[in-house]
């Protein structure tokens, strides 16, 4: 009887939990008292970062645009939005939380997986980094005549890319929390060197097809790659260089290498953790 | 997580033999620690602490406090030995154990700024699993015990250091835990809210029994007034434990007198020194009046020694027995605070 309760209570704790910290995520960063703060914001790097890109390409161009690339880096752009938002926000809420709330310990010897908090507070930035990419695409079409129709882009693609794509986010942003949590200091950096290292080797702006050979093989093993070219496929209609012509071979990649690569992510977030636990790092403050 | 685990008779706390070294290998640390420096900062600790018990953990800054308080509560791995909470081993039942527990810990600054009090409790409420009109409920209560009960809808940001502690306090009973942990609970807040803290602490142990705490502090006066058993741990090991009037009998290998005597009385310092079980005596001129410190055996000498004053001529005014303090118990078994220099004061800051 007692033990039944003790059950429930934990399958209970663990949703309330997940719910909690989205909440709290909402409350400690969405809660603007003024939206257009709060739309800068949200808006303010994504669209920018679209926008230089676009200069840069008509600078080099000559002002001869060719709206088929101006497509492929607008939606490229528009789609990183995620990667920026999401996966980032992995490590800075260990670093937060440690840092300036002192309160990682405290989240910590709760009875629910750490991860799973860490999965809660990452959540909420997936609405916004929507909210970023739909803008960010509509700038491109308006302005720019980028070769986005309404009527013909393929939403079911277009969603089960996203969520797959989460998942990846999810597995790459729970390794750098990891990382956060072993490396003190050094981790902000690392997972801006890494996130920006992907951006270059994922086709996120120009296709993999230019890179040197190896890095043309570790693109094809990331699973954002696929995520990129399949949004590009199911919002512009055509496929980008370098990448299988069938959308449902890229489909099936992007699913066995996300399988894989948060697997590998997950396992290497709990040796960080093991660590992390081993050396006495989860409560101390960068300064120490 | 088993039943088999989980004894109704087994203690709160139990830690055999817990050693924890500290290391800071080079090449991986990014902190601002001395590469391959080693810390023993728990050196064979062995305690159990039941069900039911305030026990206190008593020792200077460096000690080896948090070292131990972090281990039960599965933030840091011991280097070896065994360590239980409620009978779980605290390397492979860590869900279990902290459904069973809360810290509480002292000298920081922690809380989500941005969110109010009761927003803050409510969340954590949430980590545990407990409904939220229950966890509202429970809340308010708690709040108004501690003083808080104004400060509600307030801001975490905005209270004092005094506050932010009550309310952590508060966040740590949201999900009455079994088992609380307080590591220095009242360090830096003013006599007020030290007080409030204490005294709540008290009330909620009484409350229901089989509820255990472990306090640890280095201010002696707060474990004399509410610890029934103390350990006093030293550079990471256990140097006595007990209850603590039997720690401070313990400390006098001999009954402690002290007589005011009127007047001088010829040669009774020699007479005493010579009477029967008594092992010193001292006597020194105070404004008029004649103090004298003996020692004795054993305290049923006492009557012996008055006669031997009386009969050497003295006129005892007053007798009164010295009991000692835990601070004086603390102080004989762990030196002065010149011995510390070397213990970790690296850490905290
Ligand atoms: N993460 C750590 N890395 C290295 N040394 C540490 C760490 N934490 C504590 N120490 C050292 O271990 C010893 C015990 O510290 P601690 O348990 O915090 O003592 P107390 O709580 O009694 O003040 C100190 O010498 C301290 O400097
Ligand atoms: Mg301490």
């Amino acid at each position: 009887m007692a033990i039944t309760e003790q059950k429930n209570r934990n399958s209970y704790g663990l949703l309330n939990s997940l719910r909690a910290a989205v909440w709290l995520e909402w409350q400690t960063r969405g809660n603007w008292t003024n939206p257009w703060l709060f739309t800068l914001y949200i808006l303010g790097k994504p669209i920018s970062a679209a926008l230089v890109l676009v200069f840069m390409y008509q600078i080099v161009s000559g002002g001869r645009s060719n709206p088929t690339i101006l497509g492929y880096l607008i939606v490229g752009s528009a789609t990183w939005a995620f990667v920026d938002t999401v996966m980032g926000e992995f490590p800075r809420t260990v670093l937060s939380d440690r840092e300036e709330y002192a309160m990682l310990k405290y989240v910590y010897i709760a009875p629910h997986r750490f991860i799973t908090f860490l999965i809660g507070r990452a959540t909420p930035r997936i609405l916004m980094a929507a909210v970023a990419f739909t803008v960010t695409l509509s700038i491109g079409v308006v302005f720019l005549k980028i070769p986005i129709h309404i009527v013909s882009v393929n939403y079911l693609l277009l969603l089960v890319t996203m969520l797959i794509g989460f998942v990846s986010l999810i597995g790459f942003g729970v390794a750098f929390a990891g990382l956060a949590l072993v490396l003190k200091r050094g981790a902000w950096d690392m997972s801006t060197a890494i996130s920006g290292a992907l951006y270059l080797v994922t086709g996120a702006i120009f296709p993999i097809t230019i890179l040197p050979g190896f890095l043309r093989d570790i693109s094809l093993v990331i699973p954002l790659t696929y995520w990129i070219e399949l949004t590009r496929r199911s919002v512009l209609g055509y496929s980008s260089p370098g990448m299988p012509s069938s959308w449902a071979v890229t489909l099936l990649i992007q699913i066995i290498t996300t399988i894989l690569v948060t697997t590998i992510a997950v396992i290497a977030y709990y040796i960080c953790e093991h660590f992390a636990k081993e050396r006495g790092q989860l409560d101390r403050a960068t300064g120490n | 997580m088993t039943a088999a685990h989980m004894h109704a008779d087994s203690p709160a706390i139990q830690t055999i033999d817990v050693r924890r070294v500290y290391k800071s290998r080079s090449g991986f640390t990014f902190g601002g620690q001395k590469a391959g420096k080693s810390v023993t900062a728990l050196d064979g600790v062995s305690l159990t602490i039941q069900k039911g018990e305030l026990f206190g953990l008593l020792g200077r800054n460096g000690a080896g406090k948090t070292t131990l308080i972090k281990i039960l509560t599965t933030l840091l791995a011991p280097t070896s030995g065994e360590a239980y909470v409620d009978g779980l081993d605290v390397n492979k039942y860590v869900i279990p154990i902290r459904k069973k527990i809360a810290m509480v810990s002292g000298g920081e600054q922690s809380g989500y700024g941005i969110l109010t009090v009761r927003e803050q409790l409510w969340m954590f409420a949430q980590f545990y699993g407990v409904p939220s009109q229950a966890a509202h409920k429970k809340i308010d209560q708690l709040l108004e015990a501690v003083g808080l009960g104004d400060q509600a809808n307030q801001k975490v940001y905005a209270l004092s250091t005094g506050m932010r502690q009550r309310m952590n306090l508060c966040r740590a009973l949201v999900s009455d835990p079994e088992i609380l942990f307080l590591d220095e609970p009242t360090v830096g807040l003013d006599v007020e809210a030290s007080r409030i803290v204490r005294n709540y602490v008290r009330s909620w142990m009484q409350e229901q029994r089989g509820r255990t705490v472990l306090l640890t502090t280095h201010y002696m006066f707060e474990a004399d007034e509410l610890c029934d058993r103390v350990a006093i741990i030293n550079h990471g090991q256990i140097v006595a434990q007990g209850e603590t009037d039997d720690l401070k009998k313990g400390l006098q290998e001999h009954a402690r007198f002290q007589f005011e005597l009127a007047e001088w009385a010829p040669a009774f310092e020699e007479e005493l020194k010579q009477s029967r079980g008594v092992v010193s005596a001292q006597s020194m001129h105070q404004k008029g009046k004649v103090s004298v410190q003996i020692a004795l055996e054993n305290e049923e000498y006492i009557t012996s020694a008055m006669q031997t004053i009386s009969s050497a001529g003295g006129h005892v005014l007053t007798l009164r027995r010295i009991e000692p303090t835990l601070e004086e118990v603390f102080m004989r078994l762990v030196g002065t605070a010149d011995d510390e220099k070397s213990a970790g004061e690296d850490e905290e800051k």
